[in-house]
């Protein structure tokens, strides 16, 4: 993130990662969760006021900035590909079936970690979701096998979709 | 003159993952010879057998299903432990060629405690249904290890297998090497680090090099083993070490996978992409929410209507011919004091005609458990009743033992071995009893059509309801207030599906029967001694036995539910098995088949009738399921709970239900 600058020195239209927050005080702070723009998030510009003040749409939603806020919210351009990379970027369970991913991550407990890795949930395995039913357990293919995991753990495994090959 | 050959007996491990075929390479290899026996200090089966070939004798020892040799689970620690203290001659790796990548990290792992291994790779015709060429030559050049196909469920290549084993067995050490895998010299750093933090004393019986290893990787009870054996400095360095590179562990199994995909890029050749499998399509109906459902209810369907078409019918022939025979001949034909005679028709023949009768039904079950498991299909009846069952704080795997219940309930605890969480598992082992078996089905369906005349058979159904009703509340309440412990996600591999081979359904269905019979049928046969004896004595009248005086004892707690003190005493001697509700009922009125329902409808009215249904299907699992119980906890903390709640639970239901239905 070294090479954020201040969300008011954008253009419209211009999609940016709102990656870090300059000083400011708790209020602020606050309003700017509120929000929900807590970083990193991915945004587009809409519209530049002349008092200083913004509109920007992030996550479907639209949202005004006031010149106060936009001041301290510090953001770098979004290149296609980084952007994609963003979105790509999941838990296992949401993933849909038919698409693969790779695992990059397993964020739960620890005793159920050796039990995964000799399963084949290596970070860099290819996955692919068989079945997924948004509840209830999911069904994926790894190392060649099926393979039945409860949505639990599901959720904490974090994968990077690919490019649907087929 | 020529030395003969000397008779020689060696120790063969089978080691494998779990759906690679390796009991049915295990019990083709051993046929009859096997047996059955559990691993010291653990529930799971440990099963031996022994193969001759020539003049050498095979003791071989099928250690339990494993993904890995780190102690995730106690079927690894155990499968581990025998492979490094018993030191067995040869390890044959028994792999599924189908996925052989996944069962490759086993081999990987099995190396790096160089035993002698051969491999045995087998379900090469499903490999091939799924388009995969194997070449086995080329597995044997990577890894200076004897590969031998195998199509265990054909009878095809076992004897090349004993060939080979009897081969690798008598090369001579040291000819040929193991390759050992390479982990990249980063790792090997650090676990070169960890081992000379360790000495030898500490890891013994491990090898340290190994040991380090698994304390990278994780693995808790080598951890364990180590902080106990270690103090002061060591501890501290050791201590701070690990936790320093606590990803190790993930870069230990990634690199093995690395290495187990090398070795696939040199052996096969994958089918060409995106072909969807067989097994994936029968999958996306078979593990549908919806339709997985419905597919597990038919098939649930299916076993009660073979059970109740076949099996009760026989059940009855057996009741006529067996039992009922006996009686007759023992009090016609046989020339010997009251009490002999009593004890021979009552006691013993009664007794074990319990146990043999139930056969039949059991039998069936088992078969039709032993096909749904060979064809792949009981995965997935875990697979869709995950969701459920995980809010009882089960498992998916309990749906399976919680059906066999329907049959038995004693086999259904002895079956939530398949369970790997053990707190789930003891869930099931304390909701089973609720699921009424076919002996608390028989009595309902008598008493039921005893009062309830043509509504009869919609009384039992409600009844069957309500008991599994209550085994949902319960489970929702142990969940919550008295099992401890954490909730444990599913994990399973779910096997492609098969063509099943009558021999293995034949093979299981016949050991689970003996097990059973072991199990509990010398406990029935002695409890119901026991209860004779309690009926005979001291008058040799029943209806002034110590059993009467238990029963009348029990009279103003029969009260508050409209049952006499005889119902109360048919209630208790249910306890020996459920099924002995009849004989009893027919023992204290004097009356059977059709003059016993016209006694019952004497003794009770409709709604007392109601009420005994009730506390009939709900009472204390029988003597055979306590010991179940006990046997499979290794504690007489669970069983005595049980005989508590479910005591204080049948009770009360049968309370609340007289009292209502008295009044309506």
């Amino acid at each position: 993130m070294d090479k954020t600058i201040p969300l008011t020195k954008f253009q419209p239209l211009q999609r940016v990662n709102i990656a870090a927050i300059d000083e400011g005080d708790s209020g602020l702070l606050r309003e700017i969760e509120k929000k929900g723009l807590k970083p990193p998030v991915i945004a587009t510009i809409k519209k530049k006021n002349e008092d200083g003040s913004m509109e920007i749409e992030a996550g479907n939603k639209k949202i005004t900035l006031k010149p106060q806020l936009a001041a301290i919210l510090l953001a770098e351009t979004v290149a296609a590909n980084k952007f994609i990379a963003a979105k790509a970027e999941t838990t296992l369970s949401k993933l849909d079936a038919g698409n693969t991913a790779i695992l990059k991550e397993y964020t739960g407990e620890r005793n159920l970690l050796g039990r995964c890795l000799s399963l084949g949930f290596t970070p860099g395995s290819v996955i692919k979701m068989l079945e997924n039913y948004n509840s209830g357990p999911v069904l994926v293919k790894v190392h060649d096998t099926a393979v039945a995991l409860g949505r639990d753990l599901a959720d904490h495994i974090t994968v990077t979709r690919t490019e649907n090959a087929c | 003159m020529l030395a003969k050959p000397e008779n020689k007996t060696i120790t063969v491990a089978l080691a494998g993952a779990p759906n690679t075929g390796k009991s049915t390479v295990f019990n083709l290899l051993t046929g009859l010879s096997q047996h059955v026996g559990n691993w010291p200090g653990k529930t799971i089966e440990q099963k031996t057998g022994s193969v001759r070939r020539g003049n050498l004798t095979m003791n071989i020892v099928d250690l339990p299903g494993t993904y890995s040799l780190t102690a995730n689970s106690a079927e690894e620690q155990i499968a581990r432990d025998y492979l490094v203290k018993e030191n067995p001659d040869l390890v044959v790796a028994v792999l599924n060629a189908a996925s052989l990548e996944r069962n490759l990290y086993l081999v990987a792992e099995l190396i790096e405690l160089s035993p002698r291994l051969v491999i045995a790779l087998n379900m090469m015709d499903v490999a091939q249904q799924q388009g995969m060429k194997i070449d086995a030559k080329a597995l044997v050049h990577e890894l200076n290890i004897p590969v031998v196909p195998l199509v265990a469920s054909k009878n095809q290549g076992l004897d090349e297998l004993l060939t080979a084993i009897e081969q690798e067995y008598n090369r001579p050490l040291g000819s040929q090497q193991l390759k050992h895998i390479e982990y990249g010299s980063e790792i090997q750093k650090v676990i070169d680090h960890v081992a000379q933090l360790l000495d030898d004393a500490m890891t013994a019986p491990y090898p340290k090099h190994w040991t380090a290893m698994k304390l990278l990787e994780g693995d808790t009870q080598i951890n364990k083993m180590i902080m106990g054996r270690s103090a002061g400095e060591q501890l501290a360095s050791l201590e701070s070490y690990l936790r320093e590179h606590e990803s190790a562990a993930v870069t230990i199994a990634t690199l093995r996978y690395a290495w187990v995909e090398k070795m696939m890029a040199a052996t096969q050749e994958k089918p060409p992409l995106g072909r969807v499998s067989l097994t994936e399509r029968i999958d996306r109906v078979a593990t549908h929410p919806v339709s997985g459902l419905f597919i597990l209810l038919l098939v649930l369907c299916l076993i009660f209507g073979l059970v109740y078409s076949i099996g009760i019918p026989l059940q009855k022939l057996l009741e006529v011919h067996l039992i009922e025979a006996g009686h007759t001949f023992v009090n016609a034909h046989l020339s010997a004091p009251a009490w002999v005679k009593g004890l021979l028709a009552n006691g013993i023949i009664s007794g074990m005609g319990t146990v043999l009768t139930f056969i039949p039904i059991l039998m069936l079950f088992f078969a039709a458990w032993a096909f749904m498991e060979d064809v792949g299909y009981t995965a997935r009846a875990a697979f869709v009743t995950d969701k459920f069952m995980h809010s009882l704080g089960l498992h998916g795997k309990s749906v399976l033992p919680l059906v066999l219940g329907f049959g038995c309930n004693v086999p259904a605890i002895l079956g939530t071995r398949i369970i790997d969480s053990p707190r789930s598992r003891l869930l099931t082992i304390l909701v089973a009893p609720l699921v009424p078996c076919t002996a608390r089905m028989a009595v309902i369906t008598l008493i039921a059509a005893a009062f309830f005349g043509s509504t009869a058979i919609f009384v039992a159904i409600g009844i069957v309801i309500f008991s599994l009703i209550m085994m949902i509340i319960t489970g929702l309440l142990l969940n919550r207030f008295v099992v401890g412990g954490e909730d444990s996600a599913l994990l399973m591999e779910l096997p492609l599906y098969h063509l099943p081979n009558p021999k293995i359904i034949g093979l299981v269905t016949w050991q689970n029967t003996v097990a059973f019979i072991k199990r509990a049928g010398t406990i029935i046969l002695a409890i119901s001694i026991v209860i004779w004896i309690l009926s005979y004595l001291p008058h040799g009248d029943i209806n002034a036995s110590f059993l009467a005086d238990i029963g009348k004892f029990l009279t103003p707690v029969g009260k508050l539910m409209g049952l006499n003190w005889q119902m109360m005493v048919a209630l208790l001697s249910s306890f020996i098995a459920k099924e002995n509700t009849l004989a009893t009922l027919g023992t204290l009125t004097g009356g059977q088949g059709a003059a016993l329902t016209a006694q019952l409808k004497i003794l009770l009215t409709p709604a007392a009738a109601l009420a005994f249904l009730v506390v009939q299907v709900l009472f204390i699992p029988c003597v055979a399921t306590v010991a179940a119980i006990h046997h499979e906890t290794k504690s007489w903390r669970w069983p005595l709970f049980t005989v508590a709640y479910q005591l204080l639970l049948s009770f009360a239901m049968a309370i609340i239900v007289f009292q209502i239905a008295r009044v309506l």
